[in-house]
């Protein structure tokens, strides 16, 4: 998804979100470990080349031969001696820059009872073969101590003789593993366009009062600030439901329909955006939906591997990330929007915004019902890359449109009035 | 009356200018004409002084000048074919010189300057403190020659500042593009990359009448400037200008097809490597050979090729140790026999403790898995300001070997901060223009 950096909220954020990472840059293999919590999963890159000398493989990229060499390249001891299980989930060979590589995941489980974060790792692929050859290994992923994928850490290499290396990552943190979910929320809310975009859809109407099938005059400062609390607190409940019991209980649920029902639900908002179909009750409707946002969220938690302990810790972490960019991103958009509704020229801004995420909606809908992209849904992303800009855009919209009504009423006209839809 | 020599003039500029060298960077100034325009002719030139000098030594029993002579013939001849042969007829010539000539006057400059090609640096001071200026060769100016070569004896011990005072100071003395290129080589591993650059481009223009060779290894060592910073492009674009100003010369061939393999072709490059290989029989050319193919993965090809470079090298050690042991320690590298290789890297280093005998002895001693003795050799190259592509990448090496990701980190960005391609996988075919 593209990033959209919600200005405040990384500012706010930004002594948390210090991140280096380091790219594949080396002709030798790199070893990027996820630690969690039943275990540690390994992402190996090997350059095809030195792949094929050192291995023999007979043939083109025969990816069940490589597997099952890797699996004999690699393994895992306890401090007690104990080894450690190991698993070549997958292989694949991709070009993505330079020479061809090999990619594999590989899976890694302790012993009964055996520590997670300590162990001896061999690693002998291409390494044993070609003395010359080093891998690097990094952690890519280690929630215990804060470290998130942007944040990947080289912590040694192995070469010649020297091919197994001591890991020993310390105690989780709880605190630690509460920052790194609140981290990683704040990503995962600020790259979700499909997230905000319905938070936004429904805030489009927020500042007004429906008037029958229509949505009429604008509503005090103090009712939209009122109505906005309301939806984004029900929106709130709703998906910290479904991401606390779905993480807690483990659930993998299938993403299609879940990204599917997220999609539908932005349909819904802007719908309503134009024109009030489900008016006074924006709030159970943003709070059923949550329901369904929150099912999105507890996948990417699952998939973090967060676990233990300090797993419940962890999923308010996360949550609480997810809050402050929502609460950062909705003050945003609320001011100009509350603005505009007290000029005659909302009717079609709404109507123009709910338009594009319409379009969205539907672009995204085709797209995750036939599993190919779609440059629509391309081109939204695009433009949700732009974002600050688009607020730029808005607020000078909401000066411009608010001087306007003003040179009007100073001619006579009548003023504070917004059209019905 | 003015306007037809103004043209005539005007005319001629124009084809000084453009003659036979379209396409040269403008950077560089046109070579001086000359008769000579290719490798094969300069060292077929040399030849014919060679047999005109030994002739001349024959009939006359006591003509020290015409073996003196010979034996400058023989080291500029060596300069371009890379044959220790080459060095063996220079030592007898310059034994005949020495022998013959009367104790004021003996070629002692003349022995300095070869000491200096064979590494034997000890020798070199003892050489020019005994030696007497002689004024029968033109092209000598003894005090400014013997403050550079103390200077390249600096340099080789490690000392390259003092080296940089003592070439500033014969440049004063006597201006000279060879004074010029060797503060330019101190800079391009000690200083900024542009300023480099410019050096040696100034370099270019400090003679008045600049030769085809001499601007063509200006043209050859920009263009390992630019390798060595990730500009591969403008890297091959020099080497091409070297080509068009002296053709056939071999250290240029190489480094074309070496960026060759780099753009992709290396199947293309090998093919003109073994060529070139096989018409010269170095070798360091050998050598290449061997590494392309084992990067090929061809290892019996490989093997075929290290057997022919070691039969060189073994002539080589065997005569000129301390010349060859840095290309001994490579061959040895590349052949995988580690004990050698730190075997010759040690003996170079004592021979010449300087940034690149340390960072070749470092590269050795990781290879045989020896990090300890590795890291600690890099430290103080760095902390002089000494750096060079294969350093950076080795200190990134031994410091993630030594688990200090914070270091290793900061040696990558140090790394590709200087040469944004350090780590590109092709980058491991480069073997030519290193030093």
């Amino acid at each position: 998804m593209q990033r959209w950096p919600g200005l405040l909220a990384l500012l706010l954020l930004l002594p948390m979100l210090t991140a280096s990472a380091a790219a594949h840059v080396t002709p030798n293999s790199e070893l990027t470990i996820d630690f969690r919590d039943d275990g540690i999963l390994i992402d190996v890159i090997i350059p095809e080349g030195d792949y094929v000398t050192a291995s023999g493989a007979p043939g083109q990229r025969e990816k069940r031969w490589a597997a099952a060499w890797l699996s004999g390249q690699v393994a895992g001891e306890a401090p007690d001696g104990r080894p450690w299980s190991v698993r070549v989930e997958s292989v694949e060979f991709v070009q993505r820059a330079g020479p061809p590589d090999l990619h594999a995941q590989i899976r890694m489980t302790p012993p009964r009872g055996g520590p997670v974060r300590r162990l001896s790792l061999r690693w002998d692929a291409v390494v044993r073969q070609n003395p010359d050859h080093f891998a690097l290994v990094l952690v890519g992923h280690d929630h215990g101590a804060n470290v998130l994928p942007q944040d990947r850490r080289l912590i040694g290499a192995v070469r010649g003789e020297q091919r197994t290396l001591t890991i020993d990552r310390g105690a989780a943190s709880g605190w630690a593993a509460f920052q790194a979910s609140f981290r990683l929320g704040v990503h995962h809310i600020a790259e979700g366009t499909d997230h905000l975009l319905f938070l936004l859809s429904l805030l489009l109407p927020a500042p007004l009062v429906a008037a029958g099938r229509t949505w009429g005059g604008a509503r005090t400062t103090g009712s939209a600030l009122g109505q906005l609390a309301k939806v984004i607190t029900a929106f709130t409940l709703g998906h910290s439901l479904t991401l606390l019991i779905a993480a807690l209980g483990r659930w993998h649920l299938p993403t299609q329909p879940v990204e599917l029902a997220i999609a539908l639900s932005i349909l819904v908002a802007a719908i309503h955006a134009v024109r009030p179909i489900f008016p006074g009750r924006e709030a159970w409707v943003a709070a059923g939906f949550g329901l369904v946002h929150g099912l999105a969220f507890a996948t990417l938690v699952s998939d973090a591997g967060v676990g233990g302990s300090d797993r419940l810790l962890s999923i308010v972490g996360f949550n609480l990330g997810i809050e402050a960019v929502q609460l950062v991103v909705a003050g945003l958009a609320i001011v100009p929007l509350m603005v505009l509704a007290r000029t005659p020229d909302y009717r079609w801004v709404r109507w123009a915004l709910a338009l594009i995420a319409a379009v969205a909606a539907l672009a995204w809908i085709i797209e995750r019902m036939s599993g190919t992209a779609n440059p629509v849904a391309g081109l939204i992303m695009t433009l949700a890359g732009q974002a600050p800009w688009l607020w730029v855009g808005l607020v000078v919209l909401a000066v411009v449109a608010r001087m306007r009504q003003a040179r009007v009423s100073g001619s006579g006209a009548t003023s504070g009035r917004s059209p019905s839809s | 009356m003015i306007i037809v020599p103004a043209l005539v003039i005007s005319l001629a500029s124009v084809w000084w200018s453009g003659s036979g060298d379209a396409g040269t960077h403008a950077e560089l100034p046109v070579p001086f004409p000359a008769p000579l325009t290719s490798w094969a002719e300069h060292v077929e030139t040399i030849d014919r002084a060679i047999a005109t000098h030994q002739q001349r030594a024959g009939r006359e029993p006591t003509d020290w000048l015409s073996p003196s002579a010979e034996a400058a013939s023989w080291i500029d001849r060596a300069s371009m074919t890379g044959r220790w042969q080459d060095y063996a007829e220079a030592e007898r010539a310059l034994a005949m010189a020495m022998a013959r000539a009367p104790e004021s006057n003996k070629p002692y400059p003349l022995a300095a300057r070869l000491a200096l090609a064979l590494h034997r640096n000890q020798a070199v001071e003892p050489a020019l403190t005994a030696a007497v200026a002689d004024r029968t060769f033109r092209e000598v100016a003894p005090q400014a020659d013997a403050a550079a070569m103390r200077g390249d004896v600096a340099m080789y011990q490690g000392d390259w500042q003092t080296a940089d005072r003592l070439y500033l100071s014969a440049m004063t003395a006597s201006p000279d593009a060879a004074f010029a290129m060797r503060r330019a080589f101190i800079l391009e591993r000690t200083g900024e990359a542009g300023m480099a650059h410019q050096a040696w481009i100034d370099a270019a223009w400090v003679n008045p009448r600049p030769t085809r060779r001499m601007l063509a290894a200006i043209a050859l060592r920009l263009g390992h400037h630019d390798l060595t910073r990730g500009q591969w492009s403008e890297a091959a674009a020099h080497y091409a200008d070297a080509d068009r100003l002296l053709p056939g010369d071999w250290h240029v061939a190489a480094s074309l097809l070496q960026m060759r393999a780099l753009d992709g072709d290396l199947t293309g490059a090998l093919a003109g490597m073994e060529a070139l290989a096989q018409r010269h029989d170095l070798p360091e050319l050998w050598d290449a050979v061997a590494a392309w193919k084992q990067a090929a993965g061809d290892a019996s090809g490989a093997r075929v090729a290290l057997d022919r470079a070691a039969r060189g090298w073994h002539d080589w050690t065997a005569r000129y140790p301390e010349a060859a042991a840095a290309h001994a320690a490579d061959h040895a590298l590349i052949a995988g026999d580690r004990d050698a290789a730190v075997r010759w890297a040690e003996a170079n280093y004592r021979q010449r403790p300087y940034g690149d005998a340390a960072i070749l002895l470092a590269t050795a001693l990781t290879a045989k898995g020896d990090y300890a003795r590795a890291r600690p050799l890099l430290t103080p190259v760095t902390a002089s300001g000494w750096r060079t592509m294969e350093g950076d990448r080795l200190g990134f090496e031994l410091a993630a070997l030594a688990g200090d990701g914070d270091a290793a980190e900061a040696a990558q960005a140090a790394a590709l901060e200087r040469n944004p391609r350090a780590f590109d996988p092709a980058a491991r075919l480069i073997l030519f223009g290193l030093h």
